[in-house]
């Protein structure tokens, strides 16, 4: 079965709810971009019927929203 | 997405195998018509396609009025498909019969999704009939990864639920006349899930559900994290006890050594002056006579070595072999010498001869024989060396040396001053020897003379025992110690060792708690984001519902002229012009409510989904009714399908769905059979 099965997530969000998304995760330091790709994975999931794996997924998307914050730390440092 | 076809295998009035296709909607026309009488099978095909898609949980659609517990769903389903069975199928061999569905979808991008289900009706129990589920994507069958049957049609469920969530499906798939029900101020849990779905809350909420589980794994790493620091400041500090116990270990082999070397010293020392026999004890007087016997043994051996170097050397040289061998030598180089000085006079003899007796000499008279010429040649020749070097008297009649040069007699001269010098080497250090033994001989000799008095002797043989015994101490602990030493060296290569792997280890989870905050921060940020589009969402359904309303209903036709939701429960409230409450809509509002309402859905959701409509205009009013054909029909999704009576949809109604009709169907019920059949026309170019 193939994998781009489904419609992404951000299709389901108007540009402007986007937007709203993009300005509250800056707010909050966590990157838009990655949140979106997030999303779309949990409905690329939900559409492929298969779960697994997904939270090793997200862990390891955490993970690298973390190692760049602390390298944005220490190069400000 | 759009339904391409639905096929009905044995399903209600459906005998046989028949197959309802769809055309593709093009712009601007999205309606099928599908026409029937009452109780020719038009609830039948909009129940075909929701069992087909949902399979058990149909029944929450179908039955939606009533709350069923879960055991009751397969009572209720099992009981619906054994009405469903038609009757004019044929039966198996063993009186088994058949039922199937299947609906063919087509996603977003052509992809087609197509969902089979199949019953069988066991003639000894055909209350219980199996199913089974298949589904096609994309032109491949998904195969689930469950064993058990029933998780394998769960997960089969949960591949049709995420394009038709069940809870919402009765928004998209609907009965006209049950429609009211979506507009009802209280909606129940199972709507408000189905709204959530729809307006992609659902994604969001996973999302964050799926992000605290990973927190929770975060969490777990974290506590990890403390235990393996804990291990590591163990460890360390392990490594820092052995490195102290090696370096008090080194510091004690060090003293130890150096103490050993001392004693060695002074036992040498004390043993050098002789005092102390190979048992340790003090020597007796016969030892020490018995010594001074073998210093004088040692000295008498070599003065004989002494006299036999210079007797070997006299022989060698005597006076008058010495004195002839140097007149011989003497008298070959005066031999040499006389004949090399000839050598260089001879051709001048030959010139005297030539110039006295040669051809242009000046010619005897009488002139000379050959003979008498011969004669007087060799007489010059004799004569000329006679009288310019007679030969020297000592130059030897044989010549002895006469095969060496004079830089071999130089190298033989050379050796035979060497020999000479070695045994004078030699000779002197045998007298020095003696020497040394001499002088030893006197201090034994000393010690016996003063043997009775000599205390400090006794105290020598006393510290040389006392030397011995703490050597031997000193040299137990140094083993000791040594060994020691190299367990716990391994100890701390081990120790080492372990500590590097957890440094690796703890590097690795040094970003846990960074995670958690990304973590945290994400499920705050998801969190504001659900409930800011809820509120904006929501504003947006209130007024995309009042658009629909006011195009749908006649002016001054009702009473509600508003409709507030309620961001969280959806809970709706009615207002009319005023902006005062309004406890119950009229039927024919609630259904006009309910058409703006799943308008409205659609248009927010973003999903791009059917709708299936039976008897659309039951409960309304002929306005109503033109209304909802010609303004609600053609807007409410990209693929509408109408099930309709010719009651309902009059050619008036039909001319005015004309532009929008993408195909028509009828539904030719025979009465008689209890059988209907589909007979499909295209509308249009």
């Amino acid at each position: 079965m193939s994998d781009d099965t489904g419609v992404p997530a951000r299709t389901l969000f108007s540009d402007e709810e986007l937007e709203l998304l993009r300005s509250i995760a800056i707010r909050r330091n966590v990157s838009a971009d990655a949140l979106v790709e997030l999303l779309d994975r949990e409905r690329q999931m939900e559409h492929m019927g298969r779960r697994h794996g997904l939270i090793q997924e997200l862990k390891l998307s955490i993970q690298a929203i973390a190692a760049e914050r602390i390298s944005e730390r220490g190069a400000a440092s | 997405m759009i339904i391409r076809s639905l096929t009905l295998e044995n399903w209600g009035p459906y005998a046989g195998t028949q197959r309802l296709e769809f055309a593709t909607p093009r712009d601007g026309q999205n309606v099928h018509l599908v026409m029937g009488n009452n109780g020719g099978g038009k609830t039948t095909l909009l129940q075909a396609m929701i069992v087909c898609m949902h399979g058990r949980e149909s029944v929450k659609v179908l039955d939606s009025d009533e709350p069923l517990r879960r055991e009751n769903h397969q009572l209720t389903y099992d009981r619906m498909l054994r009405d469903k069975l038609s009757q004019t199928g044929e039966a198996g061999p063993d009186g088994e019969r058949q039922m199937a569905l299947t609906l063919e979808l087509e996603e977003e991008g052509g992809r087609p999704f197509i969902i089979s289900r199949r019953w069988w009706f066991d003639a000894g129990n055909p209350e219980q009939p199996e199913e089974s589920v298949t589904v096609t994507v994309n032109g491949e069958p998904y195969a689930p990864t469950s064993g058990a049957k029933d998780d394998r049609d769960d997960e089969i469920n949960a591949l049709v639920q995420a394009r038709m969530p069940v809870n919402i499906t009765k928004f998209f798939f609907f009965d006209g006349e049950k429609i009211q029900s979506i507009a009802q101020s209280d909606p129940g849990m199972e709507v408000v899930r189905g709204l959530d779905s729809l307006l992609g809350f659902h994604l969001i909420e996973q999302l964050s559900k799926d992000i605290k589980k990973a927190e929770q794994d975060f969490r777990g790493t974290e506590r990890e994290e403390i235990k393996v620091s804990k291990e590591l400041t163990a460890l360390r500090a392990d490594v820092a006890q052995i490195e102290l116990e090696l370096k008090g270990f080194e510091s004690d082999l060090a003293e130890w050594r150096g103490e050993l070397e001392e004693i060695d010293d002074e036992i040498r020392v004390l043993q050098h002056r002789g005092s102390v026999s190979p048992t340790g004890d003090r020597k007796s007087k016969l030892d020490l006579i018995q010594e001074i016997k073998e210093r004088e043994g040692e000295r008498a051996r070599l003065r004989r070595e002494v006299a036999k170097k210079v007797a070997e050397l006299a022989p060698a040289f005597p006076a008058d072999a010495v004195s002839g061998a140097i007149a011989r030598v003497q008298g070959e180089q005066a031999l040499r010498t006389w004949q090399s000085q000839l050598d260089q006079l001879a051709p001048e003899a030959e010139k005297l001869i030539d110039r006295v007796l040669g051809p242009s000499a000046p010619a005897s008279n009488p002139p000379l024989t050959d003979a008498q010429s011969g004669f007087y040649r060799e007489r010059v020749r004799v004569e000329w060396q006679h009288i310019l070097q007679p030969p020297p008297e000592e130059a030897p009649d044989v010549p002895w040396f006469e095969e060496f040069s004079s830089d071999e007699l130089t190298a033989v001269g050379r050796y035979l001053g060497q020999l000479v010098h070695r045994t004078q080497d030699d000779i002197r250090d045998r007298l020095a020897q003696d020497q040394e033994l001499f002088q030893v001989a006197q201090r034994l000799q000393e010690r016996v003379d003063n043997y009775e008095a000599n205390a400090q002797e006794q105290a020598e043989v006393e510290r040389l025992q006392s030397l011995h015994e703490r050597r031997g101490q000193l040299n137990g602990e140094i083993e000791r110690i040594g060994t020691e030493h190299s367990l716990r060296s391994n100890d701390l290569s081990d120790k080492k060792s372990e500590l590097a792997k957890k440094e690796a280890q703890a590097a690795g989870l040094s970003l846990v708690e960074e995670c958690i905050n990304v973590s945290s921060d994400i499920e705050a940020t998801l969190k504001e984001f659900r409930d800011e589009l809820r509120r904006s969402r929501v504003t947006e359904l209130e007024r995309k519902i009042e658009e629909m309303m006011a195009s749908l209903a006649h002016k001054g036709s009702g009473l509600v002229d508003d409709v507030d939701i309620d961001p969280v429960d959806f809970r709706l409230i009615f207002k009319n012009a005023a902006g005062n409450e309004v406890s119950q809509p009229s039927a024919g509002e609630k259904e006009i409510l309910a058409l703006s309402m799943i308008w409205a859905l659609g248009q927010i959701s973003r999903r791009d989904l059917p709708v299936v409509i039976d008897t659309p205009l039951g409960r309304l009013d002929q306005t109503h009714r033109s209304n909802v054909v010609g303004r609600f029909l053609p807007q409410a999704a990209n693929q509408v399908i109408v099930l309709a009576t010719d009651a309902e949809m009059d050619d008036g109604r039909i001319a005015m769905l004309q532009d929008h009709m993408v195909d028509l169907h009828h539904l030719d019920h025979d009465p008689d059979r209890s059988v209907t059949t589909i007979r499909s026309e295209k509308v249009g170019a």
